[in-house]
């Protein structure tokens, strides 16, 4: 591995991974040198330095800062955004119908392709997006987590909780396609297309 | 070798039995050597509907146990010659016959038969299990009422738990009158549910309930009853033509017609 390298894994922005067992002088030169030689490419562009754990004095980073900031124009960070864009699957993929009697629980969001039927249960301790229509019974958020969403593209169904909340449906019949269902203040909200 | 096809609902009464016999015998009176086994032991309903209850000697259970051999226990049918029946007893519980015996007498009757067609009782527990065990291909045949779906939503996803792929439907009871009215659910609805491809429908029919009580299937009268005529386009079906369902619902409506006139 190099002493510095450049990562785009970020959702905004450039990473730059330096060797932590550096000096901080070695660092320092590596990436004012990173800097000028690339500088076409980093205008405009935040740039998060990674020290992967190493320490830093702060009047030292500030010093940096500064210097690469009247020099080029480029403002560079040190605390790395904790948003990223996620390397693997954030959901579980079922392929329906899910019918009567199966019992379907996930840890993770679930994307059912598919109808879930009268009689099937769904129970997840994050969100729920469902390409069909739900007939049976829902259980988003299992384990209080209120934050949880569902979304559906046709809604009949049996129950329907969110986290601590059970969801009252109204006798009237939808006729939407697209129902995106969650928790506001306290109230269950439900949003269609 | 023969094939081995089971009939199932989950839900009672919505006519396993019933379509067992019909299908059954449409089957022989194409030519075809056909068994038609009853698996609901201690309820057994079969040999009533096929008006053999008095010619019953053995059984099922007594072919398990060694009493008897498979060829004693099967009764012919009073009218046709190729079409037998294995009956249940009634004396016994579901519990007689194995999962791996019931498979043992399904695999010799495909032997000597073209078609095995396996009755299975109601419910999803032992007896159920043992009926679908020897089959090959599975029908499922529910009412338009919205538990008989879900029950049979749920065999559905048990027979494809055992193995049993690509289930078909038969709708019982459908009346294209109340579906009209908005009053019924739909073949359409119930397809869209169950999302597996259609066999057969068979319209309400009293002239279905005389028969079963006379003990003669109405597929006997030819095409002169709607449900005759929809056992006969269901076995046509089953053998591999393909069948139009508006003959049956124009039939019907001819059929409403000619009760009008009387009537006004």
């Amino acid at each position: 591995m190099s002493n510095i390298s450049i990562k785009g894994d970020l959702r905004e922005g450039i990473k730059m991974v330096v060797n932590p067992s550096l000096s901080w002088d070695e660092i320092k030169n590596l990436i004012i040198d990173e800097i000028k030689n690339k500088e076409k490419f980093f205008k405009g562009v935040n740039i998060y330095i990674d020290f992967q754990g190493r320490e830093i004095d702060n009047t030292e980073w500030e010093e940096l800062q500064k210097q690469i900031y009247e020099n080029y124009g480029i403002m560079l960070n040190k605390d790395l955004p904790k948003i990223r864009i996620p390397s693997s699957n954030i959901a579980k993929i079922i392929i329906g119908p899910i019918r009567s009697g199966k019992l379907v629980s996930s840890k993770e969001n679930l994307l059912i392709i598919g109808d879930v039927n009268s009689g099937a249960e769904i129970i997840c301790n994050k969100s729920v997006f469902v390409l069909g229509k739900i007939r049976g019974s829902i259980w988003a958020g299992y384990e209080n987590n209120d934050k949880a969403i569902i979304f559906a593209l046709g809604l009949e169904p049996e129950k329907i909780q969110i986290g601590s909340y059970i969801f009252d449906l109204p006798k009237a019949k939808h006729r939407k396609a697209g129902y995106f269902l969650y928790i506001e203040d306290g109230k269950f909200k439900i949003d269609t297309y | 070798m023969g094939k081995s096809i089971v009939i199932t609902s989950g839900k009672g009464g919505v006519g396993k039995t019933t379509a067992v016999a019909n299908i059954g015998t449409g089957l022989a009176m194409r030519g075809l050597k056909v068994a038609l086994v009853d698996t609901d032991i201690g309820l057994r309903n079969l040999d009533l509907l096929l008006g053999l209850e008095n010619r019953i000697v053995y059984n099922i259970v007594d072919v398990v146990e060694g009493k008897c051999s498979l060829k004693q226990a099967l009764v012919k049918d009073k009218r046709l010659n190729n079409l037998y029946l294995l009956p249940a007893a009634q004396t016994k519980e579901k519990e007689a016959v194995s999962i791996d015996q019931m498979k043992e007498v399904i695999n010799d009757l495909k032997i000597e038969f073209d078609y095995v067609i396996i009755d299975s009782p109601a419910g999803i527990e032992h007896g159920f299990k043992s009926a679908i065990s020897g089959a090959d291909e599975a029908i499922v045949i529910t009412t338009p009422e919205v538990s008989s779906v879900r029950d049979a939503d749920r065999v559905i996803g048990l027979l494809e738990a055992y193995g049993l792929r690509d289930p078909r439907l038969i709708v019982n009871r459908v009346r294209f009158d109340m579906v009209r009215n908005g009053e019924m659910l739909g073949v359409d609805d119930l397809l869209d549910i169950l999302s597996i491809e259609l066999l057969g429908i068979i319209p309400e029919d009293e002239n279905l309930i005389i028969s079963v009580n006379k003990g003669e299937p109405i597929i006997y009268s030819g095409n002169k009853y709607k449900s005759a005529l929809a056992f006969n386009l269901i076995v046509k079906r089953l053998l591999g033509e393909d069948v139009s369902w508006d003959e049956l619902e124009k039939s019907e409506s001819f059929i409403e017609k000619i009760f009008k006139i009387f009537k006004g």
